[in-house]
């Protein structure tokens, strides 16, 4: 049987089909002489054999997950209904396939041949009460393979994908090299686990990989390659209760956290990293910096065990939401290099680089006397509206002026384009500030005596 | 370049992901070319039969939400409909106060604006769409754009980040609609950093210091005659 062309790979842009046309490209190159016929026979093999016909987190009521499809009953049921369809031998309508867009033969799509793309009580989802949708013979086989490359993170099963191809072969290469490896000592069972239990760290975990083993660059004019996108997929098509959700780790993080993981950067961002790990399960634990380990009194756990745990950076990041807090928190204490801080600010911020050096103004100002600097923490510290901080600047101003220095601190250009730009939030620069001015204390080894509060970013970390 | 720019917004919209049939809907952060040509026939109250079309569209809102929405599922028997249906709910996202902005380079099809024929939505029957203002401009050429967001790009010239999907450019006019023109595009957020693209676009500003620049789709609809 020849193959015409190759739809059975071609990147389509859906998910489920994409990473089942990858899984073809790795079963031709393991199995050269073997036609689709006899690949989807292999996959077979294993979904029956092994994984004792346990696909019910994408298919429903299959040729392998239906209950009376048991052993070799399922394989041939499965290889019958797949060769039918490539010898086109099955009821069809010509049209276009909904997810490569070919003119060609179509056949319905449901819950048992298809992920996420209901079943008949949702006849009057589909255009005209259609059965289903109707996509090419093609997609079809390569939703079949699809569960090969993927993998079980939590209750849920995992998919990513990128706008780069060779982060997507990557992602499911890896799966599938394990899940061979498995299958050759016999201990494949059902899909391949994720260590991690959600979706954050996944990706994370998955940047990191991408940008260590596949030295994948951000944004490299000689590959062309334009920002990475990360999309997580996780779902189940499982029985009553299919569900999706869908997380994006988007260009501008992926490309910052490429800086955080630079030489320059990497000990100071992996420190705060893993002190804001979290688990419920691992009471009254505190980081301990010197052995990078979690502690409490009964026990100790290396990276290996809390890179599992939730981490608020990650998910911060994930939701869009601002790290200025934690890293203001963490600076209190801590040295981190402001460069870092400078870099999220301009990339996934997009900060004006004159705000970040007018803070460092201001900052140099402020330090300049070490009574002045402990009020200024103090004062920073108890804010409770934009109007303290305008207040607070006016106030250096006055500073500045009546020191009879030639040069003004603030200029009205500084304040309206520079410290309250529109959009900007007083937080954002109050943070700043702070973590500018705990910056150059630890860079001159200055303690001062200040009470902290505890603040908001605390309490959410526990929360 | 002379164009018609078409300001339409709502308090809601939502486009579904067009294989994502069960379970949680998850809205795509820009509309597909076919919701969009589906709008243009909306106010046009006819469905229009193009032969080449070039056409434009930036996308944005100000929040993105989830609701809890009954749906009704008709039973089927013999791959028929019944008249039994029976409720149930899910969790659809949604898209708070967006904005739509149409780029056209054909008078008759924005003259279709100024009245509508049926009513405009930005997704499903409630999201209903109001046209803003009509306006006709003059936009500049941009070589590498690095101001694309709030739009989709095809994707296989361009693999620009974003969420990856087979979408649609438009449907048949037939019963039932088919499809046509699937292909894999870049649904690029408008929140997106600017990132330098290799993309030909047009520089428009959405209101003083920002600018956006304009990718126009060039279809040739002869192809799926």
């Amino acid at each position: 049987m020849k193959l015409e062309n190759d739809w059975f790979i071609q990147p389509t842009g859906d998910p489920f089909a994409d990473v089942g046309g990858y899984v073809i490209e790795y079963f031709r190159e393991k199995f050269p002489k073997k036609n689709i016929l006899e690949l989807i026979k292999e996959a077979t093999y294993i979904y029956v054999k092994n994984w004792d016909n346990n696909l019910h987190s994408f298919f429903l009521n299959s040729t392998i997950t239906h209950n009376s499809n048991k052993g070799q009953k399922g394989i041939d049921k499965t290889l019958e209904y797949y060769q039918s369809l490539l010898e086109d031998k099955r009821d069809a309508q010509e049209g276009y396939c909904r997810i490569t867009g070919q003119k060609t033969k179509l056949y319905f799509a449901g819950r048992d041949n298809h992920i996420m793309s209901g079943s008949a009580t949702l006849i009057n989802f589909h255009h005209g009460f259609q059965s289903g949708i109707l996509l090419s013979k093609e997609v079809l086989i390569r939703i079949f393979f699809s569960p090969l490359g993927l993998i079980q993170l939590g209750n849920k099963v995992a998919l990513i994908q990128s706008n780069n191809e060779e982060v997507n072969r990557y992602f499911v290469k890896r799966i599938l090299d394990n899940n061979f490896k498995d299958l050759a000592s016999g201990i494949s069972k059902s899909l391949q686990k994720s260590e991690f239990s959600n979706p954050a760290n996944t990706l994370f975990d998955f940047a990191h990989k991408c940008i260590s083993d596949l030295k994948i660059a951000a944004s490299d004019n000689t590959t062309g390659t334009k920002g990475i996108t990360l999309n997580l997929y996780h779902f189940t098509n499982f029985g009553a209760s299919p569900e999706i959700k869908l997380y994006t780790l988007p260009a501008v993080v992926f490309l910052f956290y490429q800086k955080c993981l630079s030489l320059e950067f990497k000990s100071d961002w992996q420190r705060f990293v893993n002190y804001h790990y979290r688990s419920s399960g691992f009471k009254d634990a505190y980081y301990n910096d010197a052995t990078s380990t979690w502690e409490n009194k009964k026990d100790s756990v290396g990276y290996d065990d809390y890179k599992t745990w939730r981490n608020p950076v990650y998910e911060r990041l994930l939701n869009g939401e601002s790290l200025l807090g934690l890293f203001e928190r963490w600076s209190r204490k801590n040295k981190l290099n402001i460069k870092i801080i400078e870099i999220y600010q301009q990339v996934l911020r997009n900060m004006d680089k004159r705000t970040l050096q007018k803070i460092q103004d201001l900052t140099n100002f402020i330090i300049e006397d070490k009574d002045f600097t402990k009020k200024s923490i103090t004062r920073l510290n108890g804010m409770k509206s934009g109007y303290d901080i305008r207040q607070f600047f006016l106030n250096l101003i006055a500073k500045n002026y009546y020191n009879k220095n030639e040069k003004a601190l603030i200029t009205l250009e500084d304040y309206v384009e520079y410290l309250f730009p529109d959009g900007a939030s007083w937080r954002d620069i109050r943070d700043l500030l702070l973590i500018s001015i705990y910056q150059k204390l630890h860079e001159t080894d200055t303690s001062l005596d200040i009470e902290m509060p505890e603040l908001e970013a605390e309490q959410e970390l526990e929360s | 370049m002379e164009v018609y720019k078409i300001d339409l917004t709502s308090w809601t919209a939502s486009f579904r992901y067009p294989n994502l049939i069960s379970g949680f809907q998850p809205t795509l952060e820009v509309p597909p070319l076919s919701t969009v040509l589906g709008l243009i026939n909306a106010a046009a109250g006819s469905y229009q039969n193009y032969q080449t079309l070039k056409i434009g569209y930036y996308f944005e809102y100000e929040a993105k939400a989830v609701d809890l929405e009954t749906i009704y599922q008709i039973s089927s028997k013999d791959g028929k409909p019944t008249n039994q249906a029976k409720s149930n709910i899910l969790n659809r996202e949604f898209l708070f106060n967006a904005f739509l902005r149409l780029y056209l380079t054909d008078n008759i099809i924005a003259d279709y604006f100024r009245q509508p024929y049926y009513p405009l939505l930005l997704g499903r029957m409630n999201d209903l769409a109001t046209v803003t203002n009509i306006e006709k401009g003059e936009l500049a050429a941009v070589v590498n754009a690095d101001k694309v967001r709030g739009q989709i790009i095809p994707f296989a010239k361009n693999r620009l980040a974003g969420q990856i999907q087979a979408l649609p450019k438009y449907f048949t006019n037939s019963f039932p609609r088919n499809n046509i023109g699937t292909e894999p595009y870049s649904i690029i957020n408008f929140k997106s950093n600017a990132l330098a693209t290799g993309i030909q676009a047009f520089r428009d500003e959405l209101a003083p210091n920002k600018p956006i620049d304009i990718y126009f789709h060039e279809i040739d609809f002869s192809v799926y005659a």
